[in-house]
């Protein structure tokens, strides 16, 4: 990899395309490879070889000859490069397309561009992303070639090309063709699926969210809640139908989190509802007694911290107090008979042991003061303790009370105030309108953006295209001539730098003239920045050899 | 697309360099062949007329 490369492949352009939720390796591309039907080599491909053989163009190569200086793909050379490939694993797919009038039906593949190693490919494709491309393969066709090029049948006889059809191919890579070189096969395209993606339609895309929205708002109700003691329905419970009710709400995670103790959220089913304590009752979602009753019962069993949870609300109704009071009856009656029955006790022991009395008696007085002291002192310091305790949990039942109203009332009131908010929304024109115009800003200043980046990179390409004909040309041109070309170059535009090459080359060749050109074999234009040691082939040595 | 060898018999095409098959091929000519060697076009009289008006341009 180029030091280019490295610089230009920074953490930046990572972070950019994990901002983007592109991948941060690969760039997916589909390929429409190869058809049947007709092509520039006349040897035509029919559908069930072209289906046959489709196998051959898993695990392949995707190969291009970048011009650095044109920001460009070039065709089939010999310094092509690997930039991708297809995934072995991929699917093969055949879909069908209308090209210049004929139904085709092509070989369809998704194949992988490197981002870190073929950076400027990825570029290119960023530029433009609708390319052509050219299967490189090995084939076998129906009819020899002789030595004259001409195609045989059994009986010798002379075949046309287009009655030699390709039997077979085998595919070895996939060369990706600039936007001036066409391919043998018409229709053949590239093209960069997740740009794709982002770029087609960004209205559509709002219009879909927005249309998905506003079916979940039909589908789903919406009723208020209250946690008031007052609205605390004393009826039958069904908990059941709370959690049904529940899963067709549309705060149905808010709601959630009141109306059951074990909500977990997330999808909408009744797994995710447990230990509900609030029903609909009149339009509204209030606390049920028996339902907290049950969901506490269920947590002594099973989850101590929903009984807990349901133990809370029910003093905070003053559903718990009651049943306290109730264990504080039995325990009194309890207290109550116990004394008695020592009451009683005591009574015969009186009548029984009235000796035991005059004995008692006779013990000092001091003694007994002490006595008597020590014992109404124990009792006036057990009530007192008692009273502190009972002030305590007075005090801390307060506190616990109050604290929990107003958490109530804070969540009553964002709950509230999200129903209200949500009923005195705009409207969804209104909302569509805002939406779209906040959308077209951006899209106004985006599209400002991308002109100015637009220019600056036009500007940039001129130059380098420029510097590319130049230095083309630069050996065959004395200094006065290139310099005078190179400096009406700068007053080119992009678009007629075309024409100007054409030119600057002219001027080269006539320059070049005479020159000694090496003979390899291999035909060559004059000027292409090669140093040629040999004559150019005149067109009668092409004859000659040729014809 | 183009086959990946040698043609068979190669005076019934042309060979070229890297270079000169961006011309032929912006030009509107197809590739048949690419090998080691070059790229091979099929020889007729349009694209050596060509090649030999583009030697005089």
């Amino acid at each position: 990899m180029s030091k280019e490369m490295l610089k230009r492949f920074s953490i930046e352009d990572v972070q950019m395309y994990r901002e983007q939720g592109e991948d941060v390796d690969f760039s997916i591309v589909e390929i429409w490879g190869m058809a049947e039907g007709g092509n520039s080599h006349k040897n035509s491909i029919s559908k069930e070889v072209l289906r046959k053989d489709a196998d051959t163009f898993k695990g392949k190569f995707i190969v291009v000859d970048f011009d650095k200086y044109a920001k460009d793909a070039k065709t089939h050379t010999d310094s092509q490069s690997i930039v991708g490939y297809i995934d072995p694993r991929e699917e093969i797919e055949f879909k069908t397309k209308v090209v210049e009038g004929v139904s085709k039906e092509f070989v369809v593949v998704k194949a992988l561009l490197s981002k870190v190693y073929s950076t400027e490919i990825v570029e290119m494709f960023r530029s433009d992303n609708e390319r052509t491309v050219s299967c490189e393969f090995s084939c076998t066709t129906k009819y020899r070639e002789d030595d004259f090029g001409n195609y045989l049948d059994d009986n010798n006889n002379i075949v046309k090309a287009e009655d030699n059809p390709i039997l077979s191919y085998h595919i070895h890579g996939i060369t990706i063709l600039g936007r001036n070189y066409n391919p043998s096969i018409r229709g053949t395209e590239i093209k960069v699926k997740q740009f794709a993606e982002k770029i087609e339609n960004p209205l559509k895309k709002f219009a879909d969210e927005r249309k998905s929205k506003l079916g979940k708002k039909e589908k789903y109700v919406s009723h208020s809640i209250d946690t008031s003691k007052e609205s605390v329905d004393m009826g039958d419970w069904n908990g059941d139908k709370a959690k049904n009710d529940l899963l067709k709400e549309k705060n149905y995670e808010a709601l959630g989190k009141r109306v059951c103790l074990g909500f977990k959220g997330g999808e909408r089913k009744l797994e995710n509802c447990k230990y509900p304590v609030m029903n609909l009752k009149n339009g509204k979602w209030v606390y049920n007694a028996e339902g907290l009753s049950s969901a506490r019962a269920y947590g002594e069993q099973h989850d101590p911290s929903v009984a807990d949870k349901a133990v809370t609300l029910q003093k905070k109704l003053g559903l718990y107090k009651d049943d306290k009071d109730k264990e504080d009856t039995k325990k009194m009656s309890n207290i109550k008979e116990k004394e008695d029955v020592v009451m009683a006790k005591e009574n015969e022991t009186k009548v029984d042991d009235k000796e035991k009395e005059v004995e008692k008696k006779e013990m000092s007085a001091e003694e007994e003061k002490e006595m008597g002291c020590d014992k109404a002192m124990s009792d006036e310091d057990a009530k007192k303790d008692d009273e502190i305790e009972k002030d305590k949990e007075d005090i801390e039942k307060a506190k616990d009370d109050e604290k929990t109203d107003e958490d109530d009332k804070k969540e009553e009131k964002s709950m509230s105030e999200q129903v209200k908010e949500f009923a005195e929304s705009e409207t969804d024109k209104e909302y569509i309108e805002k939406m779209f115009s906040q959308g077209l800003q951006g899209v106004v200043a985006e599209i400002l953006e991308l002109k100015k980046f637009q220019e600056a990179r036009l500007e940039l390409d001129k130059t380098n295209k420029l510097n590319s004909i130049m230095a083309s040309v630069k050996g065959d041109l004395d200094e006065k001539q290139f310099s005078e070309l190179q400096a009406e170059g700068v007053t080119k535009t992009f678009a007629e730098l075309d024409s100007f090459e054409n030119k600057v080359k002219a001027f080269a060749y006539e320059a070049s003239k005479g020159k000694e050109k090496q003979d390899d074999g291999i035909m060559k234009f004059a000027g292409q920045g090669k140093v040629q040691t040999k004559a150019e082939l005149t067109a009668d040595d092409i004859f000659n050899k040729y014809l | 697309m183009i086959i990946r060898g040698t043609p068979k018999n190669k005076d019934n095409y042309i060979l070229v360099d890297s270079e000169t098959t961006l011309v032929l091929h912006k030009n509107g000519f197809i590739p048949m062949y690419i090998d080691e060697n070059g790229i091979y076009y099929k020889k007729n009289k349009e694209i050596l007329d060509f090649m030999e008006r583009r030697k005089h341009e």
